[in-house]
């Protein structure tokens, strides 16, 4: 293990012991450490911690490394085409708006520490679920994410 | 990003009002601010959590050196509006039906984290390659 694994397996159970205190070991009982992050739904009345589930579909862009991502690319083929795109969710059992976007552009960068700065291209797959949705306990939750 | 243990994909739980939905107007906006992030520094980096790829023969990609993730903060506002086409989806094969709308896009967009700064250009409805908004269902929802 070199020294950017280890640091990073550090920030990762630190990170879990932060989610411990808010949301109770059992809600994250299956979570590993390099994958810690569980969802967090926004109730209404209380904030709970609950996974919720993912698209059964997606692909394993680098397989036979990586893991599997449960999301279908938007593409550019279909603006005026709509009616064929997959779903555009991240999250299934979900019932509500979605939102996604593929979009491009420049922006500037700086080095804070020299001041430095650059122009630089980017490329943005985002967007949001806003809904209720059947959480990894079998109960319906409302939720709001965004993705990024 | 790092993808959830539960192999949701980038999604975050973020306020009910950070996103603003006026779907019969096909509008919508999703505003965060300063929403704490691990930055992968790259695609392969999120995807192999961070053990890079080793660029063996064979297969279709080069290599890519591991990269330790960063805590960075991002702020965004995206705006969905303007309808360029829609249609009622039913896909049975995926499970998903719904209403959707192609509709334009601007995104504003900063992000920081130790020794660097990022801020995108003025937004630009140019920019926008293809943006949907959906009101649907999925999954046990879809009948």
């Amino acid at each position: 293990m070199n020294e950017e694994d280890f640091a990073w397996r550090k920030i990762g159970r630190r990170w879990l012991s932060r989610r411990n205190l808010i949301c109770g070991a059992g809600a994250i009982a299956g979570a590993g450490l390099l994958r810690p992050r569980p969802v967090l739904a926004d109730d209404n009345e209380h904030a709970t911690c609950v996974l919720a589930n993912p698209i059964p579909g997606g692909g394993t862009p680098f397989k036979p490394f990586g893991v599997v991502v449960h999301h279908n690319p938007l593409n550019a083929a279909n603006r005026l085409a709509v009616a064929n795109i997959n779903d555009p969710s991240q999250i299934t059992d979900f019932d509500g708006f979605v939102g996604l976007t593929n979009i491009h552009g420049g922006g500037t960068g700086t080095n804070t520490v020299t001041g430095d700065s650059t122009i630089l291209a980017f490329r943005a797959d985002m967007g949001f679920s806003q809904g209720n949705f059947i959480g990894v306990d079998g109960r319906q939750h409302e939720g709001t994410f965004a993705f990024v | 990003m790092h993808i959830d243990s539960n192999d949701v994909f980038w999604m975050t739980p973020v306020e009910h009002d950070a996103v603003q939905v006026e779907f019969d107007e096909a509008r919508a906006r999703l505003k965060v601010d300063k929403l704490r992030v691990f930055d992968d520094h790259d695609l392969a980096n999120s995807l192999t959590l961070g053990m890079g790829l080793p660029g063996d023969p064979g297969f279709p990609y080069p290599a890519i050196a591991p990269k330790a993730p960063v805590r960075a903060t991002v702020s965004f506002d995206v705006e969905w509006r303007g309808i360029a086409d829609m249609a009622e989806i039913h896909n049975s094969a995926q499970t998903f039906k719904g209403t959707f709308y192609s509709t334009g896009t601007t995104i504003k967009w900063s992000a920081e984290q130790p020794g660097f700064r990022f801020e995108s250009e003025t937004p630009d409805p140019g920019r926008n390659l293809i943006s949907v908004l959906g009101r649907e269902q999925n999954g046990v929802f879809f009948t």
